[in-house]
């Protein structure tokens, strides 16, 4: 039997600090450009609604107001879809994935393979005309913990996919 | 024997008092349901005759079909066993079969309330393993049939062989026909004192939301509550009638919570089994919850300022469940000691299991930016005041950002962390104690999150995500931060020792 028990000094441990992060496929921002497009319609689309149904002309008299609201609610999507690009990335190590997202407030979110409950790979209808897929990742931490990588290649998810199947796998053998 | 005056394996019904059970199930959340109409019909001026009639003839063929509905899905709900599996079918129009194998079923819980009790039958809940799959449960089941369907499914199970021991012994799950001993029973005395301690602000607050509640639905119904306060200047007596109003208010969430700790924890008794924890209490509803050593995730207890002077905590297991994580699988022991905490403790983690953990404290600027965005709240108080000459905001928006500033302070110096090598600690609280233990094993994934200030002073929040919820570090030094995340995943990883 193999066995060895060395003492491990925590500054050699293997640091979150050193990973490299890929980052996901720029046609993720054109995704999130066009549903912070439909958002900013609907918004839009909600009052305008309402105030030809009522017969009332709130809408039209605040006009200037509404219009400029929704162009600021606009813009700052637009940013955010370019900002959440540029910062999301993932990282996959011998035994966790990580994904980094967030512009304002970030966040780096670690999830060990030997607490993966199930993978499962995910297509919304732009993302589908896009050629894009999303890996989530479940653990038993709940679903605001639960990880969700947009803007993948459906190729790299089924990849990534099949190599936390394995790992997984690995790990309740042993 | 007891058990062989049942044969399981022919189908049959729950008990006939089941019937009632469901209906009163189903009515509740009939009424639940058209309640704001109710209110409407009874006492609004909607109530024009035509209207009215319809609506009573609407009401009553809910009702009916209420009934009848109850009815039927007592007669269409069958169980029985087959072999080592728990069968259960039902439905009224389209016939839905559950199989429930024994080494799935977690734990039985018996419960009763008043109905229960006078007709001797039971509530048989039964929690299975698995995320996805959802616990079931029998709404009345004769009491001697209860206990031998248990004795038989735990019976049958402990002969099973566990499926794949890997790492988690499911024979241990039998958690029944074993010895308790009790740790913890709490007498009318303690029970007193334990509401006497309780946090009454948040009785108050109960008690505000349902005076809202109620004011609304009477307002809605057509009922003007406030011309009975229209008489009253709002300055001049105003003072007078609010500090009344402030007195009853207090001794009625005194009152309230007092009623509210009997009424839930009476009768408690605390146990611990072989491998588990079990606590049966309530005054009407009786109720019985088990938790096992390997599904609970984190143990917490906490004080506040009443009770530090009797010297009792509140202790709360905190178990993985497989419905959505909520406080209903936890377990909740008020009026515990420092002994008692030590001895489960003890019981789960070992004997020294907090032994050299030296807690650290959070960054002051945690403290900081409290005082400074929470006091921000009194000056809107103040600004309202100076502009409208009432005095009385001024003080209240004074008091506002005081009371904040302080608060900061003591929520700065009471936030510690810690860790050793098999446990972590979080410690923080108000003007009371809490502390939050959990292995570093029952960790599910981790999350490192900065602002844009925190950035800018290199700090992190660390939270740690378990299946019972989680626990959040605030402002840690952003190396520490990195270090205590390596630690905590390398222990993780590095244990093949099951979380659950």
């Amino acid at each position: 039997m193999e066995f060895s028990n060395q003492q491990i000094e925590e500054s050699e441990l293997p640091s979150v600090l050193d990973i490299k992060y890929r980052s996901i496929q720029k046609k993720h921002r054109t995704v999130s450009i066009i549903v912070s497009t439909i958002l900013a319609l609907i918004l839009l689309a909600i009052p305008l609604t309402i105030n030809i149904l009522s017969g009332d002309t709130w809408f039209f008299d605040h006009i200037i107001y509404i219009v400029g609201i929704c162009c600021a609610v606009y813009g700052f999507l637009i940013l955010l879809s370019f900002k959440g690009y540029a910062n999301k990335g993932y990282a996959m190590r011998e035994r966790d994935i990580i994904f980094k997202q967030g512009w304002i407030w970030r966040s780096s979110t670690i999830v060990p393979f030997n607490r993966i409950q199930h993978t499962e790979i995910d297509q919304g209808p732009i993302e589908r005309m896009f050629g894009l897929s999303k890996l989530k990742i479940f653990t038993a931490g709940g679903s605001s913990s639960d990880l969700k990588i947009p803007g993948l290649l459906p190729d790299t998810a089924n990849r990534l996919k099949d190599y936390i199947q394995i790992k997984v796998g690995r790990d309740e053998e042993e | 024997m007891k058990k062989n005056n049942f044969d399981f394996t022919i189908p049959q019904r729950q008990s006939y008092v089941a019937i009632l059970m469901i209906v009163w199930k189903t009515y509740r959340i009939l009424i639940r349901q058209v309640f704001p109409f109710l209110v409407i019909f009874f006492v609004g001026k909607s109530a024009k005759s035509g209207f009215g009639d319809y609506f009573l003839y609407f009401v009553s063929a809910i009702a009916l079909i209420g009934m009848i509905y109850s009815i039927l899905a007592f007669f269409r709900y069958y169980f029985h066993i087959e072999e080592d599996k728990l069968i259960v079918e039902k439905g009224i129009f389209g016939r839905s079969k559950t199989i429930i194998p024994f080494e799935r079923i977690q734990t039985i819980n018996f419960e009763e309330n008043i109905a229960h009790q006078l007709f001797s039958v039971l509530r048989l809940k039964v929690d299975t393993a698995g995320s996805s799959q959802k616990e079931f449960e029998f709404d009345a089941i004769a009491k001697d049939q209860a206990y031998a369907l248990r004795e038989l499914i735990l019976e049958k199970k402990s002969k099973l062989k566990p499926i794949a021991a890997k790492g988690r012994s499911e024979a241990a799950t039998v958690e029944e026909k074993k010895t308790y001993t009790s740790i913890l029973k709490l007498s009318i005395i303690d029970l007193i004192k334990v509401g006497i301690t309780e946090n009454h602000f948040r009785s108050g607050s109960l008690i505000l939301f349902a005076i809202y509640w109620m004011w609304d639905n009477l307002r809605e119904a057509g009922i003007d509550a406030e011309k009975y306060t229209e008489g009253i200047d709002p300055l001049a007596g105003g003072v007078i009638i609010l500090i009344s109003l402030a007195v009853v208010f207090v001794i009625l969430s005194f009152l309230f919570s007092l009623f509210r700790t009997v009424l839930k924890y009476y009768g408690l008794e605390f146990w611990r089994s072989d491998n588990g924890f079990k606590i049966s209490s309530g005054l009407f509803t009786k109720k019985d919850v088990s938790a096992l050593d390997h599904k609970i995730q984190m143990v917490s207890w906490s004080d506040n300022l009443l009770r530090k002077i009797v010297g009792y905590y509140q202790l709360s297991l905190k178990q993985a469940s497989s419905i959505a994580i909520n406080n209903k699988s936890s377990i909740n022991i008020p009026g515990c000691r420092q002994d008692q905490i030590d001895m489960v403790t003890r019981a789960l983690y070992g004997s020294r299991a907090f032994d050299d953990i030296e807690m650290e404290s959070v960054d002051k600027r945690f403290m900081y930016r409290r005082m400074v965005f929470l006091s921000l709240i009194g000056i809107p108080f103040i600004a309202l005041g100076y502009f409208d000459t009432k005095p009385f905001f001024i003080v209240l928006g004074v008091v506002l950002m005081i009371y904040f500033i302080v608060t900061s302070y003591f929520r700065y110096k009471k936030c510690k962390f810690g860790h050793n090598e098999k446990m972590v600690m979080i410690r923080g609280g108000l003007f009371g104690d809490k502390a939050e233990t959990l292995p570093i094993i029952k960790l599910q994934n981790i999350e490192l999150s900065q602002s844009p200030y925190q950035r800018r002073k290199k700090l992190a929040n660390v939270k740690i995500y378990t299946a019972a919820g989680s626990v959040t570090i605030p402002y840690v030094g952003f190396d520490r931060a990195i270090r205590l995340t390596d630690y905590l995943l390398y222990k993780t990883e590095s244990s093949n020792k099951r979380w659950m």
